[in-house]
């Protein structure tokens, strides 16, 4: 499970942090308003805690991607590695409506 | 290579082995796995002959479902005609609709892969045979029972999606939408079961050393896809219930005149929805990249990031549903990350159209009807997938919301995504299955009489949405502008239907009882699913050193067919398949697959009576109906854990496995937990659905039971955990008393769980809250209503252990059915536990 989890890991992140986002701005809506500003900076920074952990996991999952002992292996990390860069390009995205507003 | 099970790799270098092969192994293993004479053809459960099968019947739907389009653009040809009834007209769109999605498309690609996956994976046939046998006989009756209801006047009218409140029983009074809940209900039973199935199967039956940058591409896309059922579909499960008990019993999910909120079907069907459409498009994409290669006689370019970019399509399609909402009202800001997310699900999309491109490139493509077919569709794809971009944008999706402009992006999207792919892997393939290939000149025909009909019928759509023709509208006023777009649109369907008229004229001559059989692998194609097969799939299961085997590994067909690799014999005298690992497919064990019986066809015959009779009201034949159809699933499992035979075997070169494994390793186990990932997404969504109609009306909500209640609850269902928990290590301790010990454990487990529930839905009666009354009665009741059911079912398991246990079935040798039934005991306790604490503190006091 550990090497699946690991290989999905940046695309879970990338689930993780649009849950998380979709759920701050509907809990905003009920408490004030979607885009209340409290409620952006809310989300803004659990966007920026997402980034910086997939741009951290990402980082190693490169570095060992050449530790890998095998083809195998080296298939598996290189797609967690590439899924680490994909998900910190898509949470980067994603978290533009909040810094803009809209 | 780092074993991943203890499994020396080493040992593959024993094949191919060089010994001659003992004389009769061939002869028994064709014995083992003989065809079906007379009317086994019905109770057969083997993937050559379902896999036909369920193919067959997906074409046939496509086919009724394509006749009712085609009807319904002879009405549209003209403005102003009477050729069909508004409500006939009605009845046939939301038929056309929901048969191409819920019993073509989905069950197409589920069939494809049932076909095809035992040979591409090289094992002798799926772990779960008899379960695919259900699924396709379950989707098989309830999809014709569904399409019948056609000629009664009793088809849903309320579109595809069934948006309440026009399905609710104030404007749908009579049982045309209840003939589409419970049907739907029923038939995405089946897809979940072919979903278990696929997962198990590609990650557990590969041949040794097909590690995953080994996985032909195509059971990856089916693997990806068959994740995706097992996440999307709970949600059309659950809302189908929930509209349902709505209209049968008044519960307030939806009627917002008690609290409830149409949306929340909105949200839960898109949920579903949008990824449906993924789940469409990858295995069809999956084929893609599996044909593209075999043709342009060239590797699939980028095989990593096309892998990568599927993944990333199955998570993005999860985060896109609400862009069907955009006119809903919702929160700008929230529309925006659905927003963003419709554009960014292009870009993995697009990785992997550039690289069906670069392939063709790459090599030297081979212009052939299934080389035509996938071209087409990457033509079209790519047209629809430009209007995607366009409709995610909101302001573009405001104007061009409910018209033909969408009409024709999804059809851009689906016939290029879906339709195309498919027939292309249908005449790339058929040589494999009937053993003769389509005919060139036809199939060329069918292509372009095909394509052209697609494109005179659905690029006119874009022009008549845009000038604000609406969908759904039985006819329309003259001098709109719409009449030359909408004639053209009929006269293309007519094209299409008659590339498929000839397309069936193909297949009947390719079908036929006579002429000669040997195709063989026509195309040149490098999957193992072309090395010649019988009926127990390959002869012996190779060691895989490629992602193309057939191109790289020489000698590989002759050594296979000549037995030279694993198991070239049935080593226990039963049907029988490997198992091996998920990483690096290490053999572990040897699986004893099932022999064809009845039960499962009647336990499919019955499963769709109870719905049936249920539908049109007859309640207790359809209670009849249902313990029929329980019986002879438990039937159908009595003669699966069965005794052991020799604790290990030689399955080739002197490798010796076993032929039993419980617990975690084993297939049983596998598919438990993904039912139960199924059953645990139904109860976080309707967890969700409490969440949500809480936040539309907070002040209708009241306060809850006292906290005492809630800690009787949580203990009884500790204790129903740690007894079920127990009865299992009671039962490994193998000493005369412990089967009986360990049952009594099981059935005391069952017992504290219901005692739990019982507790539960007394505390809430106790407080005069009515199920009918408010969202908030109705989403406890429906949590302790679907609580119930789990419970329900341990009491059956409970019954069946006591059975085992007099038959002298349970013993510590084979404890998996225990196993099984306190993983499930282990999951109802805890999905009790989480929803009491759910609805007892949130709100809590304060609601």
């Amino acid at each position: 499970m550990r090497a699946w989890a690991w290989m999905l890991g940046g695309l879970t992140l990338w689930g993780v942090h649009f849950a998380g986002v979709y759920a701050i701005s509907s809990v905003g809506d009920v408490v004030a308003e979607a885009d209340d500003p409290l409620w952006r900076g809310l989300a803004l920074g659990f966007s920026g805690l997402c980034v910086l952990a997939g741009a951290g996991l990402g980082w190693v999952a490169f570095v060992r991607r050449r530790t890998a002992e095998d083809e195998a292996q080296r298939f598996r990390r290189d797609l967690a590695a590439l899924g680490f860069a994909v998900a910190v390009v898509a949470m980067t995205w994603q978290a533009l409506p909040t810094l803009t507003g809209h | 290579m780092k074993s991943e099970t203890g499994f020396d790799p080493a040992l593959y270098e024993r094949f191919p082995t060089r010994e001659p092969r003992p004389e009769g192994e061939l002869e028994a293993l064709e014995q083992v796995w003989c065809g079906p004479k007379g009317w086994q053809w019905i109770t057969a459960i083997n993937n050559n002959y379902v896999g036909v099968y369920y193919v067959g019947a997906a074409m046939l739907f496509f086919v009724l479902a394509g006749s009712l389009a085609v009807l319904m653009r002879t009405q549209l040809a003209v403005p102003m005609n009477g050729f069909l009834p508004q409500e006939t007209y009605n009845q046939f769109f939301t038929v056309h609709g929901t048969m191409m999605m819920f019993l073509f498309a989905v069950p197409a690609v589920e069939a494809l892969g049932v076909l095809l996956l035992p040979q591409m994976l090289g094992a002798r046939d799926l772990p779960f045979p008899r379960l695919s046998a259900y699924a396709f006989w379950a989707y098989l009756i309830g999809g014709l029972a569904f399409f019948s209801s056609l000629f009664f006047g009793l088809a849903p009218d309320g579109g595809w999606f069934m948006y309440p409140p026009l399905t609710s029983t104030t404007w749908s009074p009579g049982i045309n939408a209840d003939f589409w809940l419970l049907g739907i209900g029923f038939i995405e039973i089946s897809a979940i079961a072919g979903a278990i199935e696929i997962i198990v199967g590609v990650l557990r039956n590969r041949a040794p050393g097909m590690t995953l940058d080994k996985l032909p591409i195509f059971a990856w896309a089916m693997l990806i896809f068959a994740g995706m059922i097992i996440i999307a579909f709970p949600s059309i499960i659950l809302s189908t219930l929930l509209l349902e008990i709505e209209r049968a019993l008044g519960w307030p999910f939806f009627d917002a005149l008690k609290g409830g909120d149409p949306l929340l079907w909105q949200h839960l069907f898109w949920f579903f929805g949008h990824p449906e459409v993924y789940i469409i498009f990858l295995p069809a994409a999956g084929a893609m990249s599996t044909i593209i290669p075999a043709m342009a006689r060239a590797p699939l370019v980028g095989y990593r990031l096309v892998v990568l970019a599927m993944l990333a399509t199955g998570f993005i399609s999860f985060g896109v549903w609400a862009h069907h909402m955009f006119t809903t009202g919702m929160p700008t800001i929230s529309t925006s990350y659905f927003s963003a997310a419709s554009m960014a699900v292009s870009i993995p999309a697009g990785v992997q159209v550039f690289a069906w491109i670069a392939t063709v490139a790459s090599g030297r493509m081979r212009f052939t009807t299934p080389g035509l077919f996938v071209l087409g569709a990457l033509v079209i794809f790519t047209m629809g997938g430009l209007t995607g971009v366009m409709v995610a944008m909101v302001p573009f999706d405001w104007q061009a919301h409910d018209s033909y402009f969408i009409v024709a992006h999804l059809h851009y999207v689906l016939i290029g995504g879906m339709v195309f792919p498919l027939f292309a892997a249908i005449y790339y393939w058929l040589p494999m299955s009937s053993a003769r290939p389509l005919s060139e000149r036809l199939g060329k025909w069918v292509f372009w009489l095909m394509f052209a009909g697609m494109h005179l019928t659905f690029l006119p759509m874009h022009l008549t949405g845009l000038m604000g023709m609406p969908r759904r509208v039985y006819t329309y006023l003259p001098d709109r502008g719409w009449e030359w777009p909408n004639l053209l649109s009929t006269a293309g369907s007519f094209l299409f239907a008659a590339a498929v008229l000839l397309w069936i004229v193909d297949m009947v001559r390719n079908f036929r009882p006579f002429g000669a059989r040997e195709a063989g692998d026509v195309w040149g194609g490098p999957g193992m699913e072309w090395i010649p097969t019988g009926r127990y799939s390959v002869r012996s299961i190779p060691v895989v050193r490629s992602l193309y085997p057939l191109w790289d590994q020489k000698n590989l067909i002759r050594d296979v067919v000549a037995g030279r690799y694993f198991l070239p014999n049935t080593a226990t005298g039963e049907r029988e398949t490997l198992v091996t690992s998920t990483l690096n497919a290490e053999p572990q064990y040897l699986q004893r697959m099932p022999t064809p019986s009845g039960w499962h066809v009647w336990a499919a015959v019955f499963t769709a009576g109870f719905f049936l009779l249920l539908t049109v009201q007859a309640y207790w034949p359809s209670v009849v109906s249902g313990v029929l159809a329980v019986y002879c699933v438990l039937a159908w499992c009595w003669t699966l854990d069965r005794p052991r035979v020799e604790p290990t075997v030689d399955i080739g070169a002197g490798i010796r496995v076993p032929t039993y494994v419980s617990g975690p390793s084993s297939h049983g186990w596998w598919a438990m937990v993904i039912l139960l990932i199924v059953a645990g997404m139904v109860g976080a969504l309707l967890g969700f659905s409490y969440v949500f109609l809480w936040s539309r009306n907070p002040e209708l909500w009241a306060p809850p039971p006292g906290l005492p209640s809630l800690a009787a609850v949580i203990a009884a269902y500790a204790a129903a955990a740690g007894l079920a928990w127990g009865a299992c290590r009671i039962l490994r301790l193998d000493r005369p008393r412990t089967p009986a010990i360990a049952t009594l454990a099981m059935v005391a487990a069952v017992a504290a769980a219901a005692a739990g529930w019982w507790i539960d839905l007394d505390s809430w009666t106790a407080t005069g809250l009515k199920a009918s009354a408010n969202t908030q009665g109705a989403t406890v009741f429906a949590l302790l209503a679907w609580q119930g059911m789990f419970v329900a079912t341990t009491g059956l398991m409970a019954l069946y252990a006591l059975a085992r246990w007099l038959g002298r079935q349970v013993e510590a040798a084979r404890p998996t059915t225990f196993d099984l039934i306190a993983l499930f005991l282990v999951f109802t306790a805890g999905q009790g536990a989480i929803a009491a604490l759910l609805v007892r503190l949130f709100p809590g006091a304060a609601g």
